[in-house]
């Protein structure tokens, strides 16, 4: 059942809210030791909240990622340091959810201060992916994610600095969007890198995410139609279509000319600077990380773990004209996105260039080259984070296994309306969220 | 010139090996022509 669905059928009487919840709470009780989805179940706060829920979503179980503040509940970042540091108001965008009848159900989990891209998590243990709980869900906001394709929740709220909403979306097998830069408030979230940092929804259709991204930002969208003629869709040939699994390239292949027989017209386009982006996201975020947790850091290091500590650490000795140097590259890099705009309406590229790495394997080569699985994973995502562009992953298969792929659209700065309109048509097109249920796999 | 501060001498190995890897993209940005292009402290929204 999709969000939409969920909050007709309480609009129409069909299905209590209260009952909903409840299910929901039983459901997350029955799979979180195993899962480690949620941090902060938040069972009594729910249920108390669902009996005054009113329009536009009339009490429907979400979920938020355990960056965003929460009145009078734990906030923990799924950092050890911050394990009982609880906020005496909501984020901005928990309020408008709250505001607009939806409930909180719990915090997800997360890789420690949204500072990686597994989601594995020595303090609060690692989420699983779903579909194989062998591997990593992705991340940061794996628990979002996971929670979603587990139908722990109709929705969540994420966060993405260099692919965390759409890396975890897309090993996972959901939607996730990060907006434009700035577009929603990231007040009362714990910051990773205040000039990469974007907030956004996770559902499990485009629609979906369209009616959260509303209630978190307040303004209207386009409606849905599913027509996509004559919209120019680029192909960035080089970069973000190189060294992609096999399973990746031929999901993208059909992707591509599902797109065209919709009645797209796909325009080939290049981004030249996207080949050094890497540095300069580096460079920009690193000195920003290091300046939040520098108080913390310097009186207690122990509490932090290893695989976050030596890449905080490092950001005290960058040099400012490096960040200097980075920040004109990234002027540079937005003046390029702008003259490819001219031409098309959206950029199109997988997620990532592999599926969801086995828990096990991520620090190892994920094919014949030497590039972590790990490293493979923010390839694509980064260089949109830097340019402050929105962008969406949506389904776009499975592998031969049953692992699902993601593919990605990005827009104009304040065009999410032709994201979302291409990434719907795709999707009514194809279906693949309702084709599969991570139920079916083994788990 | 040194490339970095004095400081980078208390780094734990792990640092270290993390300033390694930002370093070795470096030289891509040194490429770069930054030409008449100022700092981006937000991007431009058009």
């Amino acid at each position: 059942m999709t969000l939409a669905s969920a909050v007709k059928s309480i609009e129409s009487g069909e299905l209590s809210a209260l009952e909903l919840t409840k299910a929901i709470l039983d459901r997350i009780d029955s799979l979180n030791e195993r899962m480690r989805v949620f941090i902060t179940v938040m069972r009594e706060e729910a249920l108390a909240d669902v009996r005054k829920a009113g329009p536009p979503l009339h009490g429907v179980p979400l979920s938020v990622k355990d960056l965003y503040d929460t009145k009078g509940v734990r906030t923990t970042a799924g950092a050890k340091i911050f394990a009982d540091r609880i906020p005496n108001q909501d984020a901005a965008a928990v309020s408008r959810l709250k505001e607009a009848g939806g409930v909180i159900v719990g915090k997800t989990n997360l890789h420690e201060f949204a500072y990686g891209v597994t989601s594995i998590n020595p303090h609060y243990g690692t989420p699983r992916n779903p579909w194989d709980p062998d591997r990593i869900c992705g991340g940061s906001s794996g628990g979002s994610a996971s929670a979603v394709a587990l139908g722990l929740g109709f929705g969540s709220l994420g966060t993405d600095t260099g692919g965390s909403i759409r890396i975890p979306a897309a090993l996972c097998g959901i939607v996730g969007l990060k907006p434009t830069y700035g577009r929603v408030s990231v007040r009362g979230v714990v910051p990773l890198s205040w000039s990469l940092d974007h907030v956004g929804p996770m559902a499990r259709t485009v629609e979906d995410v369209a009616i959260l991204l509303q209630i978190i930002d307040g303004r209207p969208l386009d409606p849905l139609t599913g027509d996509i003629k004559g919209v120019r869709v680029g192909i960035l040939k080089t970069y973000f279509y190189e060294r992609l699994a096999s399973e990746v390239d031929d999901a993208m292949n059909t992707a591509l000319r599902t797109l065209e027989g919709l009645g797209a017209r796909l325009v080939d386009i290049d981004l030249p600077s996207a080949a050094a982006h890497r540095g300069v996201w580096l460079q920009i975020a690193s000195p920003e990380v290091y300046s939040y947790h520098e108080p913390y850091l310097k009186k207690h290091p122990d509490q932090y773990g290893a695989d976050i500590l030596g890449r905080i650490e490092a950001g005290r000795v960058l040099l400012s004209i490096d960040y200097v140097r980075a920040q004109r590259i990234r002027t540079l890099m937005k003046r390029e996105c702008k003259s490819v705009f001219e031409s098309v309406d959206v950029i199109v590229t997988p997620t990532t260039p592999i599926p969801a790495p086995r828990i096990d394997g991520i620090d190892k080569p994920w094919g014949d080259g030497p590039e972590k699985a790990a490293t493979a994973l923010a390839r694509f995502t980064r260089f949109f984070n830097i340019v402050g562009l929105p962008a969406i992953s949506i389904p776009c298969g499975f592998t031969p296994g049953g692992l699902p792929l993601g593919m990605q659209i990005v827009g104009k700065p304040f065009d999410e309306s032709m994201v979302l309109r291409v990434a719907y048509a795709y999707e009514q097109d194809t279906k693949f969220y309702a084709s599969k249920d991570p139920d079916s796999q083994s788990r | 010139m040194p490339d970095q501060p004095d400081s980078d001498n208390e780094l734990s190995p792990q640092a270290r090996e993390f300033l390694k890897v930002i370093q070795d993209d470096m030289p891509a940005l040194r490429a770069v022509d930054l030409g008449d292009a100022p700092p981006a402290t937000m991007p431009e929204a058009e």
